[in-house]
C-alpha cells in the first residue's frame, strides 16, 4: 500500500507542471549504534523530504512530505508522512492558514511548556531534530495583526495523541505489567488507547494574544484541549486468591491551559520565559483493593526561565530552568512526581567560515538524578552535502513513578551516530 | 644648443610640476581637508528612504591549492527614517544554500544608544525567535564580512587622519586612517580609500588588534543612480587565511514607498 502511494506521488511530481513551484528538501541517512554492550543498531533511518511552495501576494500553498524507511528502532519499515499541507490566504490584516500545520507556542528549546498545540513524535525519545519532533495537525489558524499586536485563533477539529515507539523496540517506554502487593500479584494489561469521539464537542481550540511592549515580546495564551499523555481506567478485572488481573484502557481527558511567555534582551543577554497552568489535569493513583487504579484530578503548573548569550566566532550559550508541579498531589499518584526540576544547557559554535559547526546539549532531571547529553559536530562538504557525527549519553534510574520524560528508562541506549544530508 | 634646450625643458618641466600640480591639488582641496572633513563629506552622501536589492555572495576557500566555492543568495529590504525613534528597519531573506533557504532576519535600529531589536526566523524552528546582537567579530553567513563590518559606523566612532593620496584605476583617492574610539572593536584601525571626485569608498584595509593587515575590501563596480551611488561588485579578502568573498548586488530599487508593516513578524514568517 505504501509503495503504491509513494509511486503515485512520484508519478504526480514528474507529470505535473512544476513551473512556478519552489521545490526543496533533502535526502538523509541517520544511523546510530549502541555505544556499549552488544553495539545494537538503534537507528537506521533513510529519509527523503520534499517541500513544495507556491507563493503569491494573496496567499501561499505549502506541502512537506517525508518518505522514510526505518531500518530498525520503531518497528515500522516504510512510511509516507504528510508533515504539513496547508493553504495561506491573506485578507487585509488577517493571515489564515488552513490545513495540516505545525504551530509553535513558546520560547523554550527542547522542552514543552506552552508548546502543546501539536502532538510529539517520541518514537526516538527526544533525539529527533526540533522540526521533526512536532507532528503537524489539521487545523484552521487565523492571525490578525493590529499594529504591534497579534491575535491568533486556532481550531483543531480532531485530537491526535503523542506517538510512541512500539513495545519491545529500543526506544519504547516500558510499562508496568506486574507488581506484588501484600502477597497479591497484580497483572496490568494495557489495551490500545481510546481516542475522544470525532465530534465537534471534542475539538480543541486556542487563543493567543502577542504584543511588543517596552522592548519585550509578550504573549498570553489559552488552549482548551486534551492532555497529551493518557490516564487509564479499569475496563475490567479478574481476581483469584493470589492474582489480580486488570485490563486498563488509556483515555485522554480535557485540561484547559492558560499561559504566558516573554522574551527580552537585557545588557547583552536574552531573557525568556514561559508559564502554563493546566486545570483539571488527570493522573492515575492507586486505589482501594477492588479497583486498583483510578483517575484523580489535580491542577498542574509548569514554567521555564532561560537566558541566551552570544560569544565570539558565532558561538552561543543558553541555559534553562524548568519546574513542574502537581498542585493537589497525593503520594498515591502513579507515574508522576509531585514536582520536577529540569536544568538544560546548550552550546553551539561555528568555525572555518561556517564550514563546520558543533553543538552540545545537556538535559538534567534533578529530582530523579537522571539526564541526557548530546554532542555533535557537522561539516559542510559543499553547499548541498553535510556530514555529521554525534554521541548521546543517558543516565538515571529506571523508576516509572517519576517524570514526564524518564531518561533512566533509556540509560542503556548510549549511542554514537552518523548523519549524512544532501539538501536540494 | 640642443643640450641647452633639453636642459631648459627639464627645468621648465620640473617647475611646472612644482607649481602646477600643487595648484591643481589645492583647487581640489587636497591641501586643506582633514581626514574628518573627508569622511564627513562621505557620510553626507544622500541616503535612500528605502532600498531593496539582491545580494549574491560567493565564498572562496583556498585550502592547500584546492578551491572550494560556496554561494549565498539574499534579498534585502531596508527603510531609513529621517526622524523618530527608529534609524532604520531591515528585513533580510536567505534563498540559498538549501539548508538556510527561507531564513529571515528582521532588525530595528534605534537612533538612540538603545540596542537593536533583532528577530530570526528559521523555517525549521517554525516561529520567529528574538535574538541578541551577534558578537561583532562573528562572520556574516560564513563570509569575510563580520557583523561589525555590516553594522555601519557613525562619524564620531573613529578618529580620522588623512595620510596620503593614491590612484585606483585612474581615479584620485584620499587615503584616510580611522582608529576606533571605542574599546572592543575587532580592528585596531581601518584605512579608507575615498574617491576624490565621487566621494565614495573604493577600498578599505582592515587591521587586527595586533596591527597586522587582516582583510582588504575592494569596490570594483559601482553605478550612479541619481542621487545615489550603488555598489555593484565588491570583494573582501582575508589576507591571513586566503579566504575570499565576492559580493554582487543586483535588482536595486530605491525609494519605492515600502510600509512600516513590512518590517514586522507578519512578513518575517511569510517566508516569501
Amino acid at each position: 500500500m505504501m509503495i503504491r502511494r509513494f509511486s503515485a506521488v512520484l508519478v504526480m511530481c514528474f507529470t505535473m507542471n512544476l513551473s512556478g513551484y519552489d521545490l526543496t528538501g533533502y535526502f538523509q541517512n541517520w544511523t546510530a549504534v549502541r555505544a556499549v554492550d552488544d553495539h545494537e543498531i538503534l537507528l537506521s533511518r533513510n529519509r527523503f523530504r520534499m517541500d513544495m511552495i507556491k507563493s503569491s501576494a494573496s496567499g501561499r500553498a505549502y506541502s512537506s512530505i517525508d518518505f522514510t524507511s526505518h531500518g530498525m528502532g520503531t518497528g515500522d519499515d516504510f512510511e509516507m508522512t504528510i508533515r504539513e499541507l496547508y493553504l495561506d490566504v491573506y485578507i487585509r490584516n488577517w493571515d489564515i492558514r488552513i490545513g495540516k500545520q505545525q504551530v509553535v507556542w513558546g520560547k523554550a528549546d527542547g522542552v514543552f511548556v506552552n508548546d502543546i498545540v501539536n502532538p510529539l513524535d517520541l518514537r526516538f525519545f527526544l533525539l529527533q531534530d526540533f522540526e521533526d519532533i512536532r507532528m503537524g495537525s489539521p487545523m484552521i489558524r487565523a492571525n490578525g495583526y493590529f499594529g504591534s499586536s497579534k491575535l491568533e485563533l486556532l481550531w483543531i477539529p480532531v485530537f491526535e495523541p503523542w506517538k510512541f515507539a512500539p513495545p519491545g523496540t529500543p526506544w519504547s517506554f516500558p510499562e508496568v505489567s506486574a507488581s506484588t502487593i501484600n502477597d497479591l500479584t497484580v497483572n496490568m494489561i494495557r489495551e490500545d488507547h481510546e481516542l475522544p469521539d470525532r465530534r465537534l464537542k471534542n475539538s480543541e481550540w486556542g487563543l493567543k494574544f502577542s504584543t511588543f511592549l517596552l522592548g519585550t515580546d509578550l504573549s498570553l495564551l489559552y488552549f482548551d484541549g486534551f492532555q497529551d499523555r493518557p490516564s487509564v481506567y479499569v475496563k475490567s478485572f479478574e481476581q483469584t486468591d493470589t492474582v489480580l488481573t486488570l485490563n486498563l484502557i488509556p483515555t485522554f481527558d480535557r485540561s484547559p491551559m492558560v499561559g504566558i511567555n516573554f522574551s527580552k534582551p537585557l545588557a547583552g543577554i536574552l531573557i525568556r520565559g514561559e508559564g502554563a497552568y493546566f486545570r483539571d489535569a488527570r493522573f492515575n493513583r492507586q486505589a482501594l483493593p477492588g479497583v486498583f487504579v483510578e483517575k484523580t484530578v489535580s491542577d498542574f503548573v509548569q514554567g521555564v526561565l532561560g537566558i541566551d548569550l552570544t560569544g565570539p566566532f558565532g558561538s552561543s550559550l543558553s541555559f534553562q530552568y524548568l519546574k513542574r508541579e502537581i498542585l493537589d498531589y497525593s503520594p498515591t499518584i502513579i507515574g508522576s512526581s509531585e514536582s520536577e526540576t529540569w536544568i538544560t544547557g546548550m552550546f553551539t559554535g561555528s568555525f572555518w567560515n561556517e564550514n563546520a559547526a558543533i553543538r552540545f546539549l545537556a538535559l538534567y532531571d534533578r529530582e530523579n538524578e537522571s539526564g541526557l547529553v548530546q554532542a555533535d559536530a557537522s561539516y559542510n562538504i559543499n553547499d548541498a552535502l553535510n556530514a555529521g557525527v554525534g554521541l548521546v549519553g543517558i543516565w538515571g534510574g529506571e523508576s516509572l513513578s517519576s517524570s514526564q520524560f524518564n531518561f533512566g528508562v533509556f540509560r542503556n541506549n548510549d549511542m554514537v551516530y552518523l548523519k549524512l544530508t544532501y539538501s536540494y | 644648443m640642443a643640450e641647452e634646450r633639453r636642459h631648459d625643458k627639464i627645468l621648465k618641466g620640473y617647475a611646472m610640476k612644482k607649481i602646477l600640480v600643487p595648484a591643481v591639488l589645492a583647487s581640489l582641496g587636497f591641501g586643506q581637508m582633514t581626514g574628518l572633513d573627508i569622511m564627513t563629506r562621505v557620510d553626507n552622501n544622500p541616503e535612500p528612504r528605502s532600498l531593496a536589492n539582491k545580494l549574491e555572495m560567493i565564498l572562496i576557500e583556498n585550502a592547500r591549492g584546492r578551491i572550494k566555492e560556496r554561494k549565498r543568495n539574499i534579498t534585502r529590504n531596508i527603510k531609513n527614517y529621517e526622524t523618530g525613534k527608529y534609524k532604520s528597519k531591515s528585513l533580510i531573506r536567505f534563498h540559498s544554500p538549501p539548508d538556510v533557504k527561507g531564513t529571515g532576519f528582521l532588525m530595528w535600529e534605534y537612533r538612540s544608544d538603545q540596542e537593536d531589536d533583532q528577530w530570526l526566523f528559521l523555517p525549521a524552528l517554525g516561529r520567529p525567535r528574538r535574538i541578541i546582537a551577534r558578537e561583532k567579530s562573528s562572520s556574516f553567513m560564513g563570509s569575510d564580512l563580520s557583523y561589525e563590518d555590516l553594522g555601519g559606523r557613525e562619524i564620531d566612532q573613529d578618529t580620522f587622519e588623512l595620510t596620503g593620496h593614491d590612484v585606483i584605476e585612474g581615479d584620485s583617492c584620499y587615503v584616510v586612517r580611522a582608529v576606533p574610539n571605542e574599546k572592543g572593536s575587532t580592528y585596531s584601525k581601518r584605512v579608507y580609500w575615498i574617491d576624490a571626485e565621487r566621494w565614495i569608498l573604493r577600498k578599505v584595509e582592515f587591521y587586527d588588534r595586533k596591527n597586522r593587515l587582516f582583510k582588504i575590501m575592494n569596490i570594483e563596480e559601482f553605478r550612479f543612480d541619481d542621487p545615489y551611488w550603488t555598489t555593484l561588485l565588491m570583494n573582501v579578502e582575508n589576507v591571513q587565511t586566503g579566504h575570499k568573498t565576492i559580493m554582487r548586488i543586483s535588482d536595486v530599487q530605491y525609494d519605492f514607498g515600502i510600509g512600516d508593516d513590512f518590517f514586522t513578524e507578519r512578513y518575517l514568517v511569510r517566508n516569501q
